[in-house]
């Protein structure tokens, strides 16, 4: 018998309970187990008994995309810690990090997504074109605007890597504005850039 | 979505069921399933809100909740299962669009039935990857399931498989499937 036939008599006797499919394990557990945190003689119990059943294998697919999941949204310290030495380095962004304490970070991609233009801290005459470089596997890139206070000026998600100021947005001459952008990666994680900021020419 | 839902809310919301969908599709999770537990953690995240602004919105908050929210959907869809009567299922997995001849279905029942128990003839090292492997996982996702290297996980696949054969044979199951 091929790897096949025993593959298609193997799931249709998960889908039967009349061939004596156990008792299913503690729900906690089997998160544990998805997570990857219990121990292997746990992992053995728990997969032999989910192995059995399709609605229990439906289960731990969900545990397992939920932990996958869950890693594209870091821990708040770590992620705060890594916000304030890139800001640090960025220079003048203390402030970022009180503002946005209540931010979403959802880091999962490599590194930082690389801005290109206006470069930091130049003068800028409108209309403001933002530039970024591409990052691989991104389907939208988000970026977000503010102003000097930290306020959410305006907001925009683009498949393209520019992005065109409208108007619309209410840019005021002489003021200091600061942007970043995030690439939203096929695989459900993101990447961000680093907190650019320009100044509107009069 | 209420109106005293907040913008930030209702943007990490968005953002979850972004990255709950992508993650679906690469686990092959049921749309049915997902809609379940997206409807369940937008209706807890709500409540939260009312009840603490703020917090209800980091994303760490929101992937606990769906966690708790999954365990309570599971733990609910068990009951109901339990309550059920399993004879149903048995006549709800017959296939549509013509059922097989009586001596047909026997066949195949009996042969389910012999891998079924042969597989659980398999010491357990052997037993679960040979499992997993039935069941459709690959050999990355079955060595990370279980903590393993991915030629530790082949390696067990392997020998799994070859003594299930030998099972089978010894009942008189061939490579052609016959008895």
């Amino acid at each position: 018998m091929n790897d096949e036939e025993l593959r298609r008599h193997y799931q249709d006797g998960m889908q039967r309970p009349t061939l004596g499919v156990p008792e299913g394990p503690d729900p906690d557990l089997l998160l544990h187990v998805a997570r990857g945190d219990a121990t292997e003689a746990e992992r053995l119990q728990v997969l032999d008994l989910v192995m059995q059943s399709d609605d229990l294998r439906r289960e731990y697919d969900t545990y397992r995309a939920l932990a996958a999941g869950a890693q594209t949204a870091p821990a708040r310290w770590p992620r705060l810690l890594a916000a304030a030495a890139l800001l640090a380095a960025a220079g003048g962004a203390a402030f970022w990090g009180l503002s946005r304490t209540n931010e979403e970070v959802w880091r999962g991609g490599e590194g930082l997504l690389e801005t290109v233009s206006p470069a930091q801290d130049v003068g800028v005459t409108p209309p403001v074109t933002l530039a970024w470089r591409s990052a691989p596997g991104a389907h939208t890139y988000e970026v977000e605007l503010l102003a000097d206070d930290g306020r959410l000026v305006a907001r925009y998600e683009t498949p393209d890597t520019t992005q065109v100021v409208p108007d619309s947005a209410g840019l005021l001459a002489g003021a200091k504005y600061r942007w970043a952008v995030t690439a939203h990666l096929a695989d459900g994680a993101s990447t961000r850039s680093a907190l650019r900021s320009f100044s509107l020419r009069p | 979505m209420p109106k005293h839902a907040s913008p930030h809310l209702a943007n990490t919301l968005t953002r979850f069921e972004r990255t709950l969908r992508s993650m679906g599709r690469r686990f092959r999770l049921q749309d049915v399933d997902l809609e379940e537990l997206v409807q369940e953690v937008r209706i807890r995240l709500w409540r939260a809100e009312e009840r603490e602004s703020g917090s209800a919105s980091s994303a760490s908050y929101v992937w606990k909740t769906a966690e708790a929210a999954a365990i309570d959907l599971f733990r609910r869809r068990r009951s109901r299962e339990r309550m059920a009567d399993r004879l149903e299922a048995d006549a709800a997995s017959l296939p549509i669009g013509g059922l097989p001849s009586p001596e047909r279905r026997l066949e195949e029942s009996e042969m389910q039935h012999q891998v079924m128990d042969a597989v659980r003839q398999l010491p357990e090292t052997r037993r679960v990857p040979v499992r997993m492997h039935l069941a459709g996982y690959s050999r990355t996702e079955i060595a990370d399931a279980l903590g393993w290297t991915e030629p530790k996980a082949r390696n067990l696949i392997y020998r799994g498989l070859a003594d299930l054969r030998a099972i089978l044979l010894s009942r008189g199951i061939g490579p052609e499937g016959t008895r």
